[in-house]
């Protein structure tokens, strides 16, 4: 397991401080309560929790789905813009997202082929907005694919690129969801929840393909799952959320090995491991509170 | 590994009953404790054209205080398979074969007499308690409908049998529970409150049909634990149908592993989980993490092709998948076994 970035000394790509989300409502839903981390370059976080956690929230907050009621996300040192009906700078599409559905996320009426080049292009696009601001764009000096160098890259043929998303199989749709994404060269990936539709036998294989491909071009990957058992097979940390609060966070060996929130501990405890034995997950008694206090490793 | 650690606490759940042959892989002979068997069941959409085969040659025994297990991934036919049982498959659809539970043929029972079955002597437990329940009627009104239409119950003695049903499943405070809509709940109670009504009428059989998959893993690990209590207790027959294999695991005594409409693989969960025959189930362990030889860490994951779907070619396969070849590890795994 790498070590991660912060170690080195590297800028951070992202960080969020102090998100609150307030929900609309009589009262309000408090759908997270003072949430922050960084994410360095070139690493894999896995962010889990159970539903109502606020995981898919900071998700739309990261990528500026969503203003947060408080607090701020800086991208590469500068406050994100919200993303409004306006176009937003070439600079935010380094952020891409893979969402949970791919058969919304991808467009029904238009070949597979020319959703990719969309992604080509935003990074064509950045490239270009950043040479004029003098930068250097991520992913420069790796070569540049196209579309249908990078449907193969992701095991469909060279031909796909001219069919419609319904031709392919929910594991398909994502991995060419994971292909436009990364096309845009993006600093950092979120996918959110972007396995659980899929088949189990297809889980651990997306998942490890867009941690794979991200890495190779230097992308960080923020990774949202309910799923423990498969998030700690790509992340390099694992933050864990509970009740809109981070409340345990920590490097992949450390949080699978030696749990020590209890709300981690009862997580784990409750996979059901496909093994044979028989062993029943733990339950926990109903209307169980865990303490919203983070313990760190 | 911790999470091994937490669940050797919780292992005391016995894993099989002692009946000597629960979970021997008799496919469609029933035994003295068996309640449901399917023999040859074949299920066809019929269209303009050629019917379009969904389930083939299926058989299977779910007996007595045993939970059976139909494993497969979307599209394998476990779900049409349940449906088939209780007579619910689509109008357009053509059942042959045979479906006994206990000594009555319900593949050949239409209407009212089908009706008398459905609810009373099997119940049955969907994915989704948000969808399954309706929404706009009390709890109460849910649980004792059907038990008066099937038993005869009069208000009262429906209403008592509810507070019954809700204690045993777990359901907080059952009496005021009956007043109040299922959007009141979590998901986890209001799946607790569809078990609840699935055991009204004190069923043989229970078809559970991805009961957990829509829970979070924390109350999943509750609703597990009380249907394997229900089993243990009540001796009830469940025929209990997921792709998820850790609950699979978790749960069932046997195992039927569905792919293209078939059973491609059945046997004692130990041996299904432990020395897979098929490629099929091999394959799909193999893509599993925490499964015998499954997925440890990102090394395992580096060493696998990634943009391969082993079970799934390059388009999704037509619904006939007849073009498909399977191994017929199924017969011959019988064969050694006995």
């Amino acid at each position: 397991m790498t070590e991660p970035a912060k170690a080195t000394g590297a800028e951070p790509i992202l960080e969020v401080r102090d998100i609150v989300v307030d929900y609309p409502g009589h009262p309000p839903v408090r759908a997270v309560d003072g949430v922050s981390f960084e994410l360095y370059p070139g690493e894999v976080v896995g962010l889990v929790g159970e539903s109502g956690c606020g995981k898919s929230t900071m998700a739309r907050v990261i990528t500026g789905l969503l203003k947060p009621t408080k607090g701020e996300v800086l991208y590469r040192g500068e406050p994100l813009p919200p993303l409004t009906a306006r176009r937003r700078s070439p600079k935010y599409t380094g952020i891409q997202m893979v969402f949970q559905d791919p058969s919304s996320s991808l467009n029904p009426r238009r070949r597979v082929g020319s959703q990719v080049e969309d992604g080509l292009q935003a990074a064509r696009a950045r490239a270009a907005y950043e040479t004029e601001e003098g930068g250097v764009a991520v992913g420069a000096g790796v070569k540049e694919l196209t579309a249908s160098q990078w449907l193969q890259r992701i095991g469909l043929s060279a031909q796909a690129a001219g069919r419609y998303p319904q031709s392919f199989s929910g594991g398909q749709r994502q991995r060419i969801a994971t292909a436009r994404a990364l096309a845009a060269r993006p600093s950092l990936l979120v996918g959110d929840e972007p396995i659980s539709a899929l088949d189990a036998s297809t889980q651990a294989r997306v998942a490890g393909l867009m941690c794979q491909l991200a890495l190779e071009q230097g992308t960080s990957l923020l990774f949202i799952s309910h799923d423990l058992s498969i998030v700690r097979l790509i992340a390099d940390r694992i933050i864990v959320m509970y009740a809109g609060r981070v409340v345990e966070r920590g490097r992949t060996d450390q949080v699978w090995n030696d749990p020590r929130h209890p709300y981690t501990k009862a997580l784990l405890g409750a996979i059901p491991a496909p093994d044979g034995s028989g062993r029943m997950p733990v339950a926990t008694p109903t209307g169980t509170v865990y303490p919203r206090d983070e313990i760190s490793h | 590994m911790a999470h091994h650690q937490h669940a050797a606490a919780a292992a005391a759940a016995p894993t099989a009953a002692p009946a000597v042959h629960v979970g021997e892989p008799r496919a469609g002979v029933p035994g003295p404790d068996t309640v449901l068997t399917l023999r040859d069941v074949c299920l066809d959409i019929l269209t303009e054209d050629d019917p379009i085969p969904i389930l083939r040659h299926l058989d299977l025994t779910v007996d007595k205080g045993q939970i059976q297990g139909l494993a497969g991934e979307s599209g394998s036919g476990k779900t049409m398979t349940g449906l088939a049982i209780m007579g619910l498959e689509p109008p357009q659809a053509r059942v042959t074969g045979e479906i006994w539970l206990g000594d009555e043929n319900l593949a050949e029972m239409r209407g009212r007499a089908l009706a008398r079955v459905r609810g009373r002597r099997i119940g049955m437990v969907f994915q989704d308690p948000s969808t399954s329940l309706h929404p706009q009627l009390k709890v109460g009104h849910q649980l004792t409908d059907h038990a008066r239409y099937h038993l005869h119950l009069t208000k009262s003695e429906a209403r008592d049998r509810a507070v019954e049903m809700l204690e045993r499943v777990g359901v907080p405070n059952p009496r005021d529970a009956l007043d109040r809509y299922p959007h009141e709940f979590s998901g986890g109670q209001r799946q607790r409150i569809a078990i609840a009504i699935a055991l009204m009428c004190k069923p043989e059989l229970l078809i559970a049909d991805e009961p957990t998959t829509a829970l979070d893993v924390t109350v999943q690990a509750g609703v597990l634990h009380l249907i394997r209590d229900l089993v243990d207790t009540l001796g009830l027959a469940v025929l209990f149908i997921t792709h998820d294999l850790g609950v699979m695991s978790a749960v069932a005594d046997t195992v039927a592993v569905m792919r293209h409409g078939r059973i491609v693989e059945r046997g004692h969960k130990r041996d299904i989980f432990v020395q897979p025959r098929h490629p099929y189930t091999k394959a799909l362990l193999a893509a599993l993490p925490g499964a015998k030889g499954g997925l440890t860490s990102r090394e395992d994951l580096r060493h696998m092709d990634l943009t391969a779907d082993p079970e799934i070619p390059d388009t999704v396969p037509g619904l006939d998948a007849d073009g498909v070849p399977i191994p017929e590890a199924d017969t011959e795994g019988k064969e050694a076994r006995q």
